[in-house]
């Protein structure tokens, strides 16, 4: 056989090309110098001492740490809800009520950013945590809908049915047969709108103007001056990441995500 | 109202926080852009009203127009280069062991973990003039002058490929996932050679998934802010940096709010050709 | 990387110049009337003919910069060999090792301030005004002065040496001479329209 050998070497080259620069970023974390320059000459860890030390770095990442956290939850909370309406609810309907809950996902989140901040300019709430993690839910819940949606199609009904005629009442049903099966989906729902908050930049640009996140941190660093610990900081955010990953991956939810354009 | 038999209404009742989140964040400020499309702008001052100046002011301007095209053959670019790289990774994991398959997984999805303006600073370290490609290449003597792979729209585009291959090749894998592999085989039992029973089985089979991914990723594409800004060095303009700019520089929102619904337009004829499509081959 | 040092910005349209060179996409307005300046006009009306000369620009140019750090990054990476850039920030650029020197060009330059303003209404105008005197003083800005290189308008401020009146440019009574005045109510009341075609330069194809 011709192809496979010609995949397998297609795929390799485009997965060096997906992850050298990553490979690069984490190299320069580890620069001593005082600017970004590939391949740095000395290595040391004095870039993570100084995001740790400084005020304006600790502060960003906890309020990121902090908005991502309570919009995690929430998100799931919203989401599961959602998906389980959609997914018990009539047939009429459905397939427009699901693109409707996953277009914030998809629509251009700078057009999004520009109704927020003008909703948020008409009640006073510009530059609050509130609107911040409102906004931030919005580009979360999409996440647990597509993956929570996914994993309900794997409910066996049978079991459901049995547990009612053993006389089980709605939160019963959910708590004991419905949320076991659903649980990778859950839980992968839950890191990817983690992240999602964690990463988002466009509608907190929009939205804060003395709430940093994380983001907003590294984009005003890169506007006063390109310093290694961007590189720093960002290698943290992608080791917590990839951690949180691979949490999802040994759940194999990710490739329900393949599901995302129905 | 989770009753097993399909289709109680009640059930929708579940959607009310998702309705009550959704109305505020969503549909009012989409309904406020719109609102604000039609109001009248005149030095700096916003009177609500029903007009469409601010759409001929758009139509006209020789900007709005010329930069909303230049948006749509960059998000082109993208979703080509996603088809054609994604296309064979996800052949590839269908082709591979369970190991390698979740390793593959692991290294396409880790780009979408990385914040978007990380992995900008990452690619100017390997584009730049002076970044690890061009000095690489004029090390082994291969070049003499540094190539110019940025500040354009070949470095916008490859950043932005870096992430938005992921929503190309994970559609894909699905559809090939789902095909199966006896057709396949009873093909190449009749005789079919290996790219015949490619072509003719195998991808057809698997184009929805294609279809799927390619307009995911041209509509996130037509959304492009940050990569283009960071790394198109200025001359790379995307409608979303022409209405950032109208929005926080001149401060005209109804124009920004008019040229974000052109936007939007734009992206619902993608989605409905997308649609027409896949309705033609099913 | 370049072999004879610039000494106006006319000299940023010449051929060797090709791909090594940046404007500010911040200020656009000054990087419009610059090319008027260039072509021995006046800094203002922006017209067709300033686009023409930003046309013929193109070529050199490999980057616009909106932020400073982008500017400074381009330097120090050999990206760009001539732009416009604040006096303040070149010298520490060079004082840091990059080699970089800044020219006063011949057709002149001009010469931006920051200011202070206290709206009318505000809450504490007092406190306001004793923040404007507290950082006017001038001790403060002598250091504003020999550590960042910007010039004051304190009149008692006297600077050391010769070498800090250099770097602040606008230090020498030949600099001053140089420094071309900015009629801001035209830029302001064209600001519109400036924006609107400056956009349409940049999205326009060719380049570097």
């Amino acid at each position: 056989m011709k192809l496979p050998s010609l995949t397998l070497i297609a795929t390799l080259f485009i997965l060096v090309f997906l992850t050298a620069p990553l490979f690069i970023l984490i190299v320069q974390s580890f620069t001593a110098e005082a600017h970004l320059r590939f391949p740095p000459e000395s290595f040391g860890t004095r870039w993570y001492g100084y995001i740790f030390q400084s005020e304006p770095w600790r502060e960003a990442g906890l309020r990121s740490l902090l908005v991502a956290g309570i919009v995690a939850p929430g998100a799931l909370v919203i989401g599961t809800m959602a998906a389980l309406g959609l997914d018990r609810g009539p047939g009429f309907g459905r397939n427009g009520l699901y693109a409707l809950l996953i277009a914030p996902m998809v629509l251009p989140h700078l057009v999004l950013a520009l109704g927020m901040l003008h909703v948020a300019l008409s009640m006073g709430l510009e530059d609050t945590l509130l609107a911040i993690v409102l906004g931030h839910l919005t580009i979360a819940v999409p996440y647990v809908v597509v993956t929570v949606g996914a994993s309900l199609q794997s409910v066996d009904r049978m079991q459901e049915e049995a547990a009612r005629s053993l006389g089980a009442n709605d939160w019963n049903v959910f708590r004991h047969v419905i949320f076991p099966a659903i649980r990778p989906g859950v839980l992968g729902g839950a890191i990817f709108a983690f992240i999602a908050s964690f990463d988002e930049f466009i509608v907190t640009f929009f939205l804060a103007t003395f709430q940093n996140t994380l983001p907003l941190q590294i984009f005003s660093t890169l506007s006063f001056q390109v310093e290694p610990s961007i590189a720093a900081a960002s290698t943290l955010v992608l080791v917590g990441t990839a951690l949180l990953t691979a949490l999802i991956l040994t759940q194999g939810q990710v490739v329900a995500s393949g599901k995302i354009v129905k | 109202m989770l009753g097993s038999e399909d289709g109680s209404w009640k059930a929708w009742l579940l959607l009310l926080p998702v309705a009550a989140v959704y109305a505020a964040t969503f549909v009012v400020p989409l309904g406020l852009i719109f609102g604000l499309s039609l109001a009248e702008f005149d030095a700096g001052v916003v009177t609500p009203g029903f007009d469409l100046s601010n759409y001929e002011a758009a139509l006209t301007d020789g900007l709005t127009l010329p930069i909303l095209w230049r948006t749509v053959e960059l998000a082109a670019m993208v979703t080509i280069g996603a088809a054609v790289m994604g296309y064979p990774v996800a052949l590839q994991m269908r082709r591979s062991g369970p190991v390698l398959r979740t390793v593959i997984l692991a290294l396409i999805v880790a780009p979408l973990l990385t914040s978007v303006i990380v992995r900008n600073v990452a690619w100017l370290l390997v584009l730049g003039r002076t970044g690890f490609i061009n000095e690489t290449l004029m090390a082994t003597g291969l070049i003499s002058r540094p190539l110019p792979l940025m500040y354009n729209n070949f470095g916008v585009a490859l950043a932005t490929l870096h992430v938005y291959l992921t929503f190309a090749a994970l559609p894909i894998y699905a559809a090939l996932v789902s095909i199966d592999r006896r057709i396949e085989e009873s093909a190449a039992s009749l005789g079919a050679s290996p790219s015949a029973v490619f072509w003719r089985v195998t991808f057809p089979l698997s184009r929805s998934g294609l279809i799927a991914g390619c307009s995911l990723v041209f509509i996130l594409s037509m959304g492009l802010y940050l990569t283009p800004a960071i790394m198109g060095g200025s001359f790379v303009v995307t409608t979303p940096m022409l209405i950032t700019d109208l929005a926080r520089n001149q401060y005209n929102w109804p124009l920004a709010s008019a040229v974000s619904v052109l936007l939007l337009l734009a992206i619902g004829l993608i989605l409905m050709a997308t649609m027409s499509l896949q309705r033609r081959r099913g | 990387m370049l072999d004879t040092p610039p000494t106006a910005w006319r000299d940023m349209w010449k051929p060797e110049m090709r791909g090594i060179a940046a404007i500010n996409d911040a200020l656009a307005d000054q990087a419009m009337q610059m090319a008027n300046l260039a072509f021995g006009r006046d800094p203002t009306p922006v017209d067709d003919v300033t686009f023409e000369h930003l046309t013929a620009l193109r070529p050199n140019l490999i980057s616009l910069w909106s932020t400073v750090a982008q500017a400074e990054q381009l330097f120090r990476s050999g990206e760009v060999g001539i732009s416009p850039l604040w006096n303040g920030r070149v010298f520490k650029l060079i004082d840091r090792g990059v080699p970089l020197d800044f020219v006063v060009p011949e057709e002149g330059f001009f010469a931006r301030w920051n200011a202070y303003t206290v709206p009318r209404n505000a809450a504490n105008p007092d406190l306001a005004m004793e923040f404007i005197d507290y950082v006017m003083n001038e001790e403060r800005q002598l250091a504003l002065a020999v550590n960042l290189s910007y010039g004051s308008p304190n009149k008692n401020v006297v600077y050391p040496n010769d070498d800090v009146r250099r770097r602040i440019v606008v230090g020498t009574p030949e600099n001053i001479a140089k420094v071309v005045p900015e009629n801001f109510e035209e830029i302001a009341d064209n600001s519109e329209d400036w924006s609107r075609r400056w956009n349409q330069w940049k999205a326009a194809r060719g380049g570097a």
